[in-house]
């Protein structure tokens, strides 16, 4: 097979799913690529680049959601409202929701192409690193 | 010839009864013996003297000679007797020069090693010092950040405790809000 590179893959892979074509197949489509060229071990990064380029090219955001405790319906609708607003996104998929008891507080939002923390762990440590100078 | 002269003097003397023979003087006797005399000094004086004369006067000189070599030798001993203390007075002044100057080196030496010695123990006290210092703030730094991660640990205790589902659904809506 002639070599692709994975930023064309993602490429094509958001544009897929933008047109509405199967998930299933596409993700069969990525494996079979990934695994003929010997990288199965990068499907993570072909992910990262594939919702880099909905975002970039098609204004549909991915979002991992981290917080202390699970979420509810107004939070993550807040949460959603707050993604579109900032990111400028015509749509935005959650595509995690984590539950981490050591964040204490607060939330922790990444998206392609930033990381929004406010949760009570990082302000600590923020302040104890200023404390330490 | 002395004798015959002699006896020929002895019989004419016995003849003389004058003056002389008062004094009891033969003046042939006189006479002859003066003759005779005359010619023992004049050969003594011709043959005799002179040898002597000499040999006396040239012992006398050889004398003289040698006590002028001996006087000129004591001479040259008292010279050198005199330079050879002159040597030992200028050696002696020259050892204690040199002695002197050892001295003098020995005790600069002491003085420079006392004065290097204390200049190296001052250092040593001055980098403990400083050393010291460093540990200090040093200790400092540590004491304060682990009392400040202490003090982070309490803190995320009690706000683990404090905060509940509503007081961290309000903290995202604040955060949130703050950060649009």
């Amino acid at each position: 097979m002639q070599k692709i590179t994975r930023r064309k893959v993602a490429e094509y892979v958001a544009d897929q799913l933008h047109r509405g074509v199967s998930t299933k197949k596409l993700v069969d489509q990525a494996v079979a690529y990934l695994k003929d060229q010997g990288k199965l071990a990068d499907w993570e990064l072909l992910v990262r680049d594939v919702e880099d380029v909905l975002a970039r090219k098609y204004h549909v955001v991915s979002a991992r959601i981290t917080t202390a405790r699970a979420l509810d319906a107004d939070t993550r609708k807040a949460l959603k409202d707050f993604i579109m607003q900032t990111e400028k996104a015509q749509s935005v998929t959650i595509v995690s929701e984590t539950v981490d008891a050591d964040l204490i507080g607060g939330v922790v939002v990444r998206t392609p192409s930033n990381v929004f923390d406010s949760s009570v762990q990082s302000k600590l440590k923020q302040l104890v690193a200023t404390t330490k100078g | 010839m002395m004798h015959t002269i002699q006896f020929f003097a002895a019989s004419e003397a016995a003849k003389n009864d004058s003056l002389f023979g008062a004094l009891g003087i033969d003046w042939r006797t006189l006479i002859l013996q003066i003759i005779a005399f005359s010619i023992l000094v004049w050969i003594l004086g011709k043959f005799v003297y002179p040898h002597l004369i000499g040999a006396i006067d040239k012992r006398e000189k050889a004398i003289e000679e040698s006590v002028a070599a001996a006087h000129e030798a004591e001479a040259k001993a008292e010279q050198t007797q005199k330079e050879v203390e002159q040597l030992f007075k200028k050696a002696r002044e020259e050892s204690a020069a040199i002695v002197d100057t050892a001295h003098k080196e020995a005790a600069n030496m002491v003085k420079e090693a006392e004065a290097k010695a204390k200049k190296r123990a001052e250092q040593i006290v001055a980098d403990a010092r400083a050393q010291l210092d460093q540990d200090i703030l040093k200790a400092r730094a540590q004491l304060r950040d682990e009392a400040t991660e202490l003090v982070a640990l309490a803190t995320e205790k009690i706000i683990r405790e404090k905060i509940d589902t509503k007081k961290d659904k309000t903290l995202i809506e604040t955060a949130l809000k703050e950060a649009r």
